[in-house]
Formats: C-alpha cells, sequence, structure tokens
C-alpha cells in the first residue's frame, strides 16, 4: 500500500488528543522507570520500585492500569493510522525524526498498534506514582526560581526591547501606507510587519537569556548557594525555563496587543479605495488626488449613481450618502482585518473533455504542477468535481438581498446562503477578452447512480465476463433497476456455478466497492434502504474473508434487494445537476459567489433544496467547468472552498502569536538545556545555528540528504566549483572520484543526523494565514507548531536534567 | 543524642581533570576526619591545601574521586539533608539584582517556610547581621562586608544544625570579624555543629574547638586547639604589674630551686583589642580623642 504519513489526519477528535497525551506520558514514565534508578543509586532504586508497586496507590494503580490497557488496545486496534501518527510524535521525541520511520510500521498493522498501546498504557498508568516519586520536583521552589529569573531580567533591563518596539511602531506607517499598494497588500504589509518585528528582534533577547542564565549563575557561583540548600537540580533547571517563558510570554503578549491596536488604527486611515456590497449593492469608494471622495452605488437596474465631493461637502449636503460611504469603508476594511474560516473540499477529481472520469486534468506545461486543467467551450464536457464533506446548514452564512417589487420598490431581505470563494487559474490558448476573465459555471452535482454504479461495477471481479459487468453499469447508470437485479443474480449464479477463487486484489475492489455501496444507501434512512446497505455490506464481509461460498449467496441476497425495491430505487436514487449561473473570473484574486439554498432546475420551474435534494449524506459535490472555448481553466483543491462565517481578525492574530510564543518556548527549552552541558557562548553558537537551520535551510538540508540535489556531495561540489564543471557532465571515474563520493557519503551521513534533529522552525511562521485574511488552522498550522514543541521538550528535559545533576559546579 | 558524627569522612580523594580525562591536580588526597556534633571545627591550610575542594564535596557542590563522605547520615548528593544545613561560601555569591528583603526571601521559599515565618526570620536576621538600615537596598551597592553579613544572614535562614562557613572572616572589618566571632560562638551555644575553613589562624585559635590542618591535600595535623597548643616545657604565670623588689624575690625563689628565668616583661595588647577598645570607647565618648602630646 502507498502511503505517506503526511496523508494522516491523525488528529480527529478529542478521544485522539488523550490517547496523544497518555502515549506522551507513557513513554516519560518507561523513560523515568529506567533511568531513575541508574541516577538515583541503590537508594533511588529502591524507593522507585516501592513506589510502583506498593501504598495506599497500588491497587487503584493497577485497576487503573489494566483499564487503561483494554481500553487504549481497543481503540488502538480500529484506529491503527492515528496511533502511527501520535508514535511518530512521541518517537520523533524520543528519537529525532528517525522515529517517523518507525512510525510507519503501525500503520495498517491494527494488531501491533493495539499490543503497543496496551504495553504502553500499561507501562503509563502502573508508573504514574514511580514517575511522581522519581522526578519529585517541587512547583513551590520551581516557581520560586523562576520568579528569581523574571525579576533579574527585568532588573537587568531586558525589557527595555519595548522601547525599541514602541520605536518602530511609532514611524512604521510612514514606510508601509503606499497608497498605490492594493488594499490586501497594505493588510499583509502590516500584519507581516508586526509579526516579523516581534519575532526578530525579541529572538536575540530570549536567545542570549536562554543561552546564558545558568552559565551565569554558575561563573558567578550564585547557583551554589542555591544547590546547597533543599532544591533539586532538576528544580533549577525548569525554574529557569518557566522564568524566561515568563518573560517570553510577557513581550510576546504585550508587543503583540499594542501591534494589534496599532494595526487597527492604521489599517482604516491607509485604505482610500475599495469596492463592498451594502445591502445587496455595490458600493465603490476611492479617495481623489484633490483631497475628493468618489462615491459609486449600483443599481439594480439602470447606470450607477455617482457622488464626488469633499468629506465635509458630502456629510453636509449627502448625509444619506456619507453614511453608506463610512459603512462601505468599515465593512471593506472589516472584511480585509478578518479571519476567513474557509472549508476545504476533501476530494478533487476531473472529468476530461468526453466525460471521463481521470486522475488529474491537463497539464498546460507548468513544470510546477501545482493546478490542473480543464478546457473550456460547449463542446468540451471537461469538468473538475470538487467532492466536500460534512456540509450542513451551518455553514451558510447570513447576506442581504434586494428585492424589487411590483411597483419597482427595493427593499433589503435576510438571507442565509452558501458563500463559496474561488481563485482559479486561467490560461488563454488565444487573447480573446482581455477586459473580461474566463466565464465559469459551477454544477451541483448528486450522481448516485453513478457512485452506486461504480459500487457494484467498478471493476470487473473473478473470471466473470466483463461485458456482464458493463452491461449491470449502463443499467445502474440508466436507473433500469429492474434488469441490473437481473443482472446481479445472473453474476451471482455465474460466480457459484465456476466455482471462482477470489484473488487478493478482487478481494479488495469487491470489498470497497460495495462498502462504497452501504455507505450510499445508509443516509436515506429508511427501511429500504437499511435493506440494501446490509445486503451490501454482507457482500463486503464475505470479499475480506475471501469466503466464495459466502459472496455467492450475498451476490445473490443483494440482487433480490434489488428487485424487491427497484421501483423505490428508480425514484430516490437519482443523478441531478443543477447549473449555477455563470460569472467571469477575477484572476489572482477571490472570486466569491452566494448560492442560496432552493436551486432551480434549468429548464423547468421545478426547484430544489440545496441540503435536502443536493446534498447527500453530507456530501456535496461541485463540479467547475470553463464556458470559453478552447480556454483552459486551472484548479487545485485550495482553489474552492467553502466560506463559513468569517471569525474575528484578533482570532487568527492571536493564534499566529500563538505559534510565535511556541517557537520562543522551543528556543528556551534548547537554549536552557544546552547551557546546562556547554558554556553560554558556546551555546549561544549552538542556538544560533539551530535557528538559522531550522528557518532557512531546512528544505535545502532535506534535499541535499535525499541525494536528489545534481552535483552529489559537498566535496564533488567543491572540485566542481574548482574545475568549472557544471552538475550535468560526469567527473571522470578515478581512484580520487571513488575517494572523493566516499567522503562524500560519510559527510552525508552526518547531514542526515543533523537534518533529523534540527527542527523545521518555518511550521512556526502562522503569519502567512492571518496576512491572507485565513483563519488559522489548528489540525494544518498551530498543532505542527504545539506537537513540534512538545517533541522537543521531552527529549530537552531529560538532557537538561541528567547533565545538569551530574556536573560538577566548579566554575573553573 | 546519638554519638554519630555529624561529617564522616574516609579516604577521601579528589583529583581535578582536564577536558580530556587526563588527572591536572589531586587536590585532596586520602582524608578522613569526622566532626561531632556541637564542636566548632576548623579546616586549617594555605592557600590550595584543599579546605574548599573538602567542604565543596561535603555539600555536594563536587563529586569525589574515591573514599565516602556522610553529611547528618546522609551522602551529600542527597538533596533533603539540606533542609538541615546552611552554607557561607568564600565570598557571598548571592543574587545581586536583589535587596537584602528580598534575598532572605528567596532562600526562605527554597525552604518551603510558611510566608508569616519567613518574615518574622528575614527581620530577625537582617537586625542580627545589622543591616536594618540597607535591608532595601540591592546587594549591588553593598559593600564587601555588608555582603559578608547579608551571606550569612542567608545560611541561618533555616535554623540549621550544622553550618558551614568558608573563610567567615575574610573581607570583615575588625568588627565585622568581631561580630562574626560572637555569632559562631553563640551557634555554638545554641549546640549547633560549625565547620569552618580559614587561614586567619588567630581567628580560628579563637573559635575553633578542633582543628586539622591540611598542606597539598593531605590531613598533617588533628587535635583540639588547647591540646595542640598546649607547650609542656614552660610555666607562665600571669600577674598584675610587680615593683622590682617583688620581682626580684620571685627571681630569688626560683634560682633557689633550680629554675632559670627566661625573660620577663610586661604584655602588650594585640592591635586588634586596641582597635575594638578605640572603637568601642569611640561610639561611647564620641568627643573623646586619645593622642599622646608628642605627637
Amino acid at each position: 500500500m502507498g502511503f505517506d504519513l503526511n496523508e494522516i489526519d491523525y488528529v480527529q477528535s478529542l478521544a485522539d488528543w488523550g490517547v496523544v497525551f497518555f502515549a506522551c506520558f507513557s513513554v516519560a514514565a518507561v523513560v523515568a522507570f529506567f533511568f531513575a534508578p541508574i541516577a538515583g543509586g541503590r537508594r533511588g532504586r529502591a524507593k522507585l520500585y516501592a513506589a510502583a508497586g506498593s501504598g495506599p496507590l497500588a491497587p487503584v494503580n493497577y485497576v487503573l492500569a489494566a483499564a487503561g490497557a483494554v481500553g487504549a488496545g481497543i481503540w488502538s486496534w480500529q484506529n491503527p493510522e492515528a496511533v502511527a501518527g501520535f508514535f511518530e510524535l512521541i518517537l520523533r521525541g524520543v528519537l529525532g525524526r528517525a522515529g517517523r520511520e518507525m512510525a510507519v510500521l503501525f500503520v495498517g498493522r491494527p494488531a501491533l498498534a493495539g499490543v503497543a498501546a496496551i504495553v504502553g498504557a500499561f507501562g503509563g498508568f502502573l508508573l504514574l506514582p514511580a514517575v511522581l516519586g522519581a522526578v519529585q520536583v517541587n512547583l513551590g521552589r520551581i516557581w520560586t526560581i523562576g520568579v528569581l529569573t523574571w525579576r533579574e531580567a527585568v532588573r537587568k533591563r531586558t525589557l527595555f526591547v519595548f522601547m525599541v518596539f514602541a520605536l518602530m511602531f511609532m514611524f512604521a506607517g510612514w514606510f508601509l501606507s503606499e497608497p498605490n499598494l492594493r488594499p490586501d497588500a497594505l493588510v499583509k504589509n502590516y500584519v507581516i510587519f508586526v509579526l516579523r518585528t516581534l519575532t526578530w528582534l525579541t529572538l536575540p533577547v530570549v536567545l542570549l537569556l536562554a543561552c546564558w542564565g545558568i552559565p551565569d549563575d554558575i561563573k558567578a557561583r550564585s547557583m551554589h548557594t542555591v544547590v546547597t540548600k533543599p532544591v533539586r537540580r532538576s528544580e533549577i533547571y525548569l525554574g529557569r525555563i518557566l522564568g524566561y517563558t515568563f518573560v517570553t510570554t510577557a513581550v510576546v503578549v504585550v508587543v503583540g496587543v499594542v501591534g494589534y491596536l496599532w494595526m487597527i488604527q492604521q489599517v482604516p486611515r491607509a485604505i482610500t479605495k475599495g469596492e463592498v456590497e451594502i445591502d445587496g449593492r455595490n458600493v465603490r469608494f476611492s479617495e481623489t488626488l484633490d483631497d475628493e471622495i468618489r462615491v459609486e452605488i449600483d443599481r439594480v437596474r439602470g447606470e450607477p449613481d455617482v457622488y464626488v465631493d469633499t468629506a465635509a461637502g458630502l456629510r453636509k449636503d449627502q448625509p444619506a450618502v456619507y453614511d453608506l460611504y463610512q459603512r462601505a469603508h468599515d465593512k471593506f476594511v472589516g472584511e480585509l482585518l478578518t479571519a476567513r474560516a474557509p472549508v476545504y473540499a476533501d476530494n478533487l477529481s476531473f472529468y476530461d473533455r468526453e466525460g471521463v472520469p481521470t486522475a488529474s486534468g491537463i497539464n498546460v506545461g507548468d513544470i510546477w504542477e501545482y493546478r490542473s486543467y480543464v478546457e473550456g467551450g460547449e463542446g468540451s464536457r471537461a469538468r473538475a468535481s470538487y467532492t466536500f464533506e460534512n456540509v450542513t446548514p451551518a455553514l451558510l452564512v447570513d447576506t442581504a438581498e434586494v428585492v424589487v417589487d411590483a411597483d419597482g420598490n427595493e427593499t433589503v431581505e435576510r438571507v442565509r446562503k452558501l458563500r463559496l470563494e474561488s481563485s482559479f487559474e486561467a490560461f488563454r490558448t488565444f487573447k480573446g477578452d482581455m477586459n473580461r476573465g474566463l466565464l465559469v459555471q459551477y454544477h451541483f452535482v448528486k450522481d448516485l447512480r453513478r457512485q452506486l454504479a461504480d459500487g457494484v461495477a467498478g471493476v470487473a471481479i473473478g473470471k466473470l465476463p466483463a461485458r456482464d459487468f458493463l452491461s449491470l453499469r449502463r443499467d445502474v447508470s440508466q436507473g433500469n433497476f429492474a434488469e441490473a437485479a437481473g443482472q446481479l443474480a445472473r453474476l451471482a449464479d455465474g460466480y457459484r456455478s465456476r466455482q471462482l477463487k477470489l484473488n487478493d486484489e478482487d478481494s479488495a475492489a469487491l470489498k470497497r466497492g460495495y462498502g462504497q455501496v452501504a455507505e450510499l444507501f445508509e443516509p436515506f434512512g429508511k427501511a429500504w434502504a437499511d435493506s440494501l446497505a446490509t445486503a451490501a455490506r454482507s457482500v463486503a464481509n464475505a470479499a475480506a474473508s475471501k469466503d466464495d461460498a459466502g459472496i455467492a449467496e450475498a451476490l445473490k441476497t443483494f440482487g433480490e434487494r434489488f428487485q424487491e425495491h427497484a421501483a423505490t430505487l428508480e425514484e430516490k436514487v437519482v443523478d441531478v445537476d443543477v447549473p449555477y449561473g455563470a460569472f467571469a473570473i477575477k484572476e489572482f484574486r477571490g472570486n466569491i459567489q452566494y448560492v442560496g439554498r432552493t436551486l432551480r432546475v434549468r429548464g423547468s420551474t421545478e426547484t430544489l433544496d440545496l441540503f435536502d435534494d443536493l446534498v447527500h449524506g453530507g456530501r456535496l459535490k461541485i463540479e467547475v467547468a470553463c464556458l470559453d472555448r478552447s480556454q483552459y481553466l486551472g484548479m487545485a483543491r485550495p482553489d474552492l472552498f467553502i466560506r463559513t462565517p468569517d471569525k474575528p481578525f484578533a482570532v487568527g492574530f492571536a493564534k499566529a502569536l500563538l505559534g510565535v510564543w511556541l517557537y520562543f518556548v522551543l528556543i528556551v527549552v534548547v537554549g536552557v538545556t544546552a547551557s546546562t552541558f556547554v558554556k553560554g557562548p558556546v551555546a549561544t553558537f549552538l542556538l544560533v545555528f539551530l535557528v538559522l537551520l531550522g528557518n532557512f535551510g531546512y528544505g535545502f538540508l532535506q534535499e541535499v540528504v535525499s541525494g536528489n540535489l545534481k552535483g552529489s556531495g559537498s566535496i564533488e561540489s567543491a572540485v566542481r566549483l574548482y574545475t568549472h564543471r557544471n552538475p550535468n557532465v560526469e567527473l571522470d571515474q578515478t581512484t580520487t572520484r571513488e575517494v572523493i563520493a566516499g567522503a562524500d557519503t560519510t559527510i552525508k551521513g552526518g547531514l542526515w543526523i543533523v537534518s533529523k534533529i534540527i527542527p523545521d522552525l518555518e511550521v512556526y511562521w502562522l503569519a502567512g494565514w492571518v496576512a491572507n485574511g485565513v483563519d488559522v488552522n489548528w489540525a494544518a498550522g498551530l498543532s505542527y507548531c504545539v506537537f513540534t514543541t512538545l517533541a522537543y521538550c521531552l527529549p530537552c528535559l531529560l538532557v537538561g536534567y541528567y547533565s545538569l545533576r551530574f556536573r560538577e559546579l566548579e566554575a573553573k | 543524642m546519638s554519638n554519630e558524627p555529624v561529617i564522616s569522612i574516609r579516604n577521601l580523594s579528589k583529583i581535578y581533570r582536564d577536558f580530556w580525562g587526563r588527572a591536572k591536580v589531586q587536590a585532596v588526597k586520602s582524608l578522613s576526619l569526622d566532626v561531632q556534633q556541637g564542636e566548632v571545627f576548623g579546616l586549617l591550610g594555605p592557600n590550595g591545601s584543599g579546605k574548599t575542594t573538602t567542604v565543596k564535596m561535603l555539600l555536594g557542590l563536587l563529586f569525589p574521586t574515591d573514599g565516602e563522605i556522610t553529611v547528618l547520615g546522609e551522602p551529600p548528593t542527597n538533596v533533603e539533608k539540606n533542609e538541615r544545613i546552611g552554607y557561607l561560601p568564600e565570598e557571598s555569591y548571592l543574587y545581586k539584582f536583589l535587596n537584602a528583603e528580598e534575598t532572605l526571601d528567596f532562600y526562605g521559599k527554597l525552604f518551603k517556610m510558611p510566608a508569616d515565618v519567613r518574615k518574622e526570620r528575614t527581620r530577625q536576621l537582617i537586625k542580627d547581621v545589622g543591616l536594618e538600615h540597607a535591608r532595601k537596598r540591592q546587594l549591588r551597592e553593598y559593600s564587601k562586608g555588608m555582603t559578608r553579613r547579608i551571606g550569612l544572614a542567608q545560611a541561618l535562614i533555616n535554623d540549621p544544625e550544622l553550618v558551614v562557613l568558608d573563610e567567615p572572616t575574610s573581607g570583615f572589618d575588625p568588627m565585622g570579624r568581631d561580630d562574626m566571632k560572637k555569632m559562631i560562638a553563640k551557634l555554638k551555644d545554641q549546640g549547633k555543629t560549625v565547620v569552618m575553613c580559614s587561614h586567619l589562624l588567630g581567628d580560628v585559635q579563637e573559635i575553633c574547638d578542633r582543628i586539622a590542618i591540611l598542606y597539598s591535600g593531605e590531613l598533617k595535623v588533628m587535635g583540639s586547639v588547647d591540646e595542640l597548643l598546649q607547650s609542656t616545657e614552660q610555666t607562665q604565670i600571669v600577674t598584675p604589674e610587680l615593683d622590682e623588689e617583688t620581682l626580684a624575690e620571685v627571681k630569688e625563689v626560683l634560682a633557689r630551686r633550680g629554675v632559670d628565668v627566661n625573660r620577663v616583661e610586661t604584655p602588650q595588647a594585640t592591635l586588634e583589642d586596641l582597635f575594638l577598645q578605640t572603637v568601642k570607647e569611640s561610639r561611647e565618648r564620641p568627643g573623646r580623642r586619645h593622642v599622646p602630646e608628642n605627637n
């Protein structure tokens, strides 16, 4: 099975979260169990094992251990991919990135995942008291040292960094509010400026504090007076981390809040032109060079109303227009300073110009194949098909609509609609009308017959004649369910009479196909559908267990049910294709379409409800076609999304700040850890190296160790540079070359280790989301920050604890 | 009260090594000694004799290369035993950005002392070490003597059973030294065990019950101060000042017994005594001067 861990959406639910933390805890417990006795000597060992298996907590402990282990085992059996996901997190934490490869072991192996979870669960619960006993840190003392660290930072004038921020915020507006910039680019400038200055100005402060705190303490011997008190060295270590985290938090919160307030003050002043819909009407506004305001208000019919005047004049002579201008300005700014919450399609597939499903569209020659293209024109049936899952009316947004009555009076009504936002790309084979974007049309599609046909006859199984499957497919697609039932009965007979044996591939295909059929029927929630779903499930189960007699029997039963409910199937299992308007796309910008719940079927007065008639089992299919002949429309999965009610800009910004904060926490943890075993300058050097490589060289390093870069290894590249030979020219096959290749392999091995240790610090840069007006997604954005920090914290804490514990505090 | 020694050192050795693990210097060689409860024990020796290294090993700051140490019945790495120990380092290594109150409060918190107890103890100790006037000043503004005083206060914050003092009188003016000596005497009266290392022999002689002299990491002499300093070959008689006649009679009596008189002299006070006396009188009678006329 082709498998990529990146594809696993392993953090799906609260239950998964619980297991992730539980697994972290288990690993910590196991590590403590094996390391603490070594560290604690004879006395520590005795104390540890006594804590694990005796005392008043012991019975509760064993019960919890058993219950937890059974629960985790069952859960893991059901979710091997999720187990792989969180084991990856844990293994990465303990073993660096090498753990990622190990995690793949669990994928698709429920037994292994289950056993691993049982062992982890039992170990974790059993060792709970042991871990507490072994660590024995006192939170009060950690807090005391944390507060001391904070006080030290404050009294050493560290927080003077705020002055630098204040100065920058005072004058940055001069350089950021360039009037010729597009409004969205202007907002982007402000957001990126605030987050970038916060990151890069605070980083040196945090880095130096973290790297020099403990070494300074040892050098000045102030640590001598602390460790001779009843203070564990781990408490000093954790206290230092806590204290620097206080400092970091203070800087991030204060600068974040001030930066946010500054932005929402500056941006409205900097926006001088825009276009927005107010009460269903388009309103355009701009400031002219003569300091006048130009306001254009579209009418439902006829030319737009245009008003040009100074602000004062407009307020005096046209108060209603001025009010509308103000509302338009505020709304426009509000739309820029927002956090859109997109729901992306789960799947994107294509149909070629003949209407045949294909894996991708046309490649128009881009080397970077981000988008796939469909051909336009009336003769083309090419479409891109976006499938959205879990679509419910909760995704609708409030909109205003102008309604004109018989007398021509316009009134505004509030309507809830589905907001679709797209950003497609055009590829023109001829110039065409350059003043207009390509014409695009959405089709809302419910293709139950096609899905059913794919399910029951998608693949010809066994050695049965392919033509039987083709005719079955045709009958189902065309809604001839009675004939299809007959075909199914014949297939079942054929299967039995020929005593066919199912191979692995056919077994999987049959299981998948009938599994889909069962899923197709389940949402109907009626008795007829349930009986068909059950019958389909039986076929899938029999296929899974390769029970040949069972398959024939189940197929026969399914055919009988099909026959029995043929009339109902004809009525309920339908293909619907509702084309929705046509619009010219604005390239490189968001196109927003509001789709009402009620859709009119073309060429008839019949109307359909979007959710009742077109969404089946929470699944909505939207197919996109290009209407311009011989022009191509390029689409990628993120290019079309349902834009649910926006979240406040502050929410998105706060999440980006959280990313920055987690970044600093990682720096603090790694810096303090490094300073427990090397002196300040060396720790600083290490951290600077880590930050530079993690921020700017991570991708390159991965490419180097993957061996995909041309020119091979470092020494060979140096030789090529010196001898002026480009990477495409093979070097002469000499002994020297062999030696160089050998040395390069060794260097690459070293780099491989470095690449597994260095964190990918780019994941913390969430400003891009906020700057583009999108809410930071938890699964695709913030969770990476949280897990990267957590994954590095665990080994760092172990290293820090042990290196400080066994360090002689001699400053000489 | 058990007879178990408060500190027990057996065959203790410490070798400092360089980066590559090669032996650089052997600071302590096979040292064995016991310190009993309630005594003031002095570790003496010239610079580099291994005094501070020994103290640091006692406190778990350094790890022995060989040998065994128990402090209050526990190995030095045991953290809990530190509840009963007070330590004044060679120089007061304190956080200079804190003031006196904050310093004592910080160390009190490390002992998990309740807030009210901590507050009262801080107030009392600041008074005892004579820093009431500077309680709110940051330590970076303190003189060396003041820093030593607050260092002593932090060592006593937990009312320890064992007090380890590294060069306790260094950095003090004679008044401070006197105060320190009184403080140590007070600790002894309270039944606490004091271990101090110093190379100021006068102080040690005055304060310590027993001493050990180290040289090049080796124990050379150990015993009670009185025993070690006692001279059995000479006898000294101290009386009020005698006139010439009485003196002649005493000499005559001694001569009759066949005893030669080596030396007859009027004893001189030490400079320290004179200094202390002068400062004391100056405090009591601020206007008075005592300067001979021919000066």
